[in-house]
């Protein structure tokens, strides 16, 4: 009998399902229901493309409608799923039952609402969907100045794009520095003095109270600090999971807010499986469910669920959240834990921290690189890490995430070998720097 | 938002506040506003509180919260030995 495979949202998770589970059963009837114009575009590209690194929209598309038609997956666009029925296994969309024998949800984020007055007036971009943002770019074009609401990794990438494009920036943020649930001061410090350069204005402790507006459309913010005139704001809050639908069908949600999923992705009802940032994983180190990652973790966890959907077997992990992004002219990344979040959360830690540089010194274009590492008291185990730097972020955030994963300790990271290639590496690197520090502070 | 959200999203605004506060002060930069109104509760009294309480009851408490951390998660098993 053919499995009938329904899969609720087209982005990252959803795609990844629906590819995920064509493949494992070609014979399963693989259904995607999104209530957007397209699938399978990079929504991560929005803001270099309002920021004119990349050229075009066009280029952020993956892949065509037709090739999900000629890879037999069915995709619905345009169409609102409003219900679920687990126990009579039946969706609803555009009015219609769809039964199913298997059930993926991936119904993504929203922004979490800046609860504030003015929140329906014109002028207010929320960056998510890439034929909303192809309208917001040619906005963009009359914008003169525009306040990027939280220093978010959006907020950092758009304040970064709308520098880019030459519009008076300000960005407000309630925290003391920027993307501070990820950084800390000493590292974000790059970040902020370069955005100064950039001409941005930076407003943190500062608190959003309103959007104001004349005739319907945003003229200005008020903030705690008082009014910032501007012809758009860029809400940049964090996200929190869209699993409305979900709950509604009598799905748990668990402390962090998302669809509570086992390895499989399975959720709490048999046959209904959750991907992407609707559900919450457990953080590696301190097993904290957390929600709201990025999409690479995304598109992962989505073709887990699409294999277990169809009858196959593959189980994800918990996460140690590498992450990295351009913010300011640096590069700027991180794993697992900041000395902040360690306090946050009453972890202790052992901290080493290294400076060295990405070429060897005599290669043009060598770039300093800052590398912060966490370790735990006693056994020395990497617990996290953060980096700035001009490049060779994104690999060592990459090299630092398994290295936590798999328990190496400062002492391994003190003793690593390095690549040693003029235009490619240094002598000294500096992770290893950076842990021989960290053991010298120890006297060890 | 259920009692375990509720209490999560409190708890970290305050918690994450007073961590800054602690590595600003280390950093020498600028630390985050001092609290007001209710906010002087969770600044004064939860959070010396929190901490007060040993590592291992912490995470007892937050390992009983709802969660997908509730629910199987196998580690995959590190291979010891040589490789050949």
């Amino acid at each position: 009998m053919v499995s009938r495979i329904v899969i609720v949202g087209g982005s990252a998770a959803g795609m990844g399902a629906a590819g995920a589970a064509k493949g494992t059963d070609p014979t399963a009837e693989v259904t995607v229901f999104t209530e957007y114009e397209d699938t399978s575009y990079s929504p991560c590209g929005i803001p270099y493309v309002h920021g004119k690194e990349i050229p075009d929209f066009e280029r952020l598309f993956l892949g065509s409608k037709q090739q999900y038609v000629d890879q037999g997956i069915d995709v619905h666009y345009e169409t609102t799923v409003t219900s679920i029925d687990v126990k009579a296994r039946h969706i609803v969309a555009d009015g219609k039952q769809v039964p199913y024998d298997s059930l993926v949800i991936a119904t993504g984020f929203d922004y979490a609402d800046p609860g504030v007055p003015g929140s329906d007036l014109s002028g207010l971009y929320y960056v998510k969907n890439i034929r909303r943002a192809m309208e917001w770019d040619k906005i963009l074009d009359t914008v003169k100045k525009a306040v990027v609401i939280e220093a978010s990794p959006l907020g950092l990438e758009m304040v970064n794009a709308l520098c880019h494009r030459g519009i008076e920036t300000h960005l407000v943020d309630p925290s003391p520095w920027a993307l501070s649930v990820a950084t800390d001061p000493d590292m974000a410090k790059f970040v902020e003095d370069s955005w100064v350069e950039m001409g941005a204005h930076l407003h943190f402790n500062t608190k959003l109270e309103a959007f104001l507006g004349d005739n319907g459309g945003l003229r200005a913010i008020a903030t705690s600090d008082g009014e910032i005139e501007c012809d758009l704001a860029v809400v940049c809050t964090h996200k929190v999971a869209n699993a409305r639908l979900a709950t509604a069908a009598g799905l748990a949600t668990g402390s962090a807010g998302g669809l509570i999923v086992d390895e499989t992705m399975l959720t709490s009802v048999p046959g209904v499986w959750a991907a992407g940032d609707c559900t919450e994983i457990p953080h590696g180190v301190s097993k904290v469910p957390i929600q709201g990652l990025t999409g690479s973790h995304a598109y992962a966890q989505g073709k887990v669920a699409g294999v277990n959907a169809a009858g196959g077997k593959r189980t994800y992990q918990p996460v140690y959240v590498p992450w990295g992004m351009v913010a300011g002219k640096w590069m700027i990344g991180g794993v697992s834990f900041s000395e902040t979040l360690a306090h946050a959360l009453g972890i202790p830690y052992v901290l080493g921290v290294g400076q060295g540089i990405s070429r060897a010194r005599y290669y043009p274009d060598s770039m300093p690189i800052r590398v912060k590492l966490l370790g735990e008291p006693g056994s020395l185990r990497l617990i996290g890490a953060q980096l700035v730097g001009g490049e060779g972020i994104k690999e060592r955030a990459d090299f630092l995430a398994m290295a936590v994963r798999t328990g190496i300790t400062l002492r391994d990271l003190a003793t690593m070998e390095n690549v040693y290639s003029p235009p490619i590496g240094a002598l000294a690197e500096p992770i290893a720097t950076a842990a021989q520090n960290a053991l010298s502070n120890l006297g060890k | 938002m259920g009692f375990a959200r509720t209490l999560r999203v409190v708890s970290e605004k305050h918690l994450m506040v007073a961590a800054e506060a602690k590595v600003a002060r280390k950093y020498g930069t600028t630390p985050p506003r001092p609290p007001k109104g209710i906010d002087l509760f969770w600044q004064k009294i939860y959070v010396p509180s929190y901490y007060l309480l040993p590592y291992k009851l912490r995470a007892k408490i937050m390992a009983l919260m709802p969660g997908s951390h509730r629910r199987t998660w196998h580690t995959p098993a590190q291979v010891k030995g040589p490789a050949v």
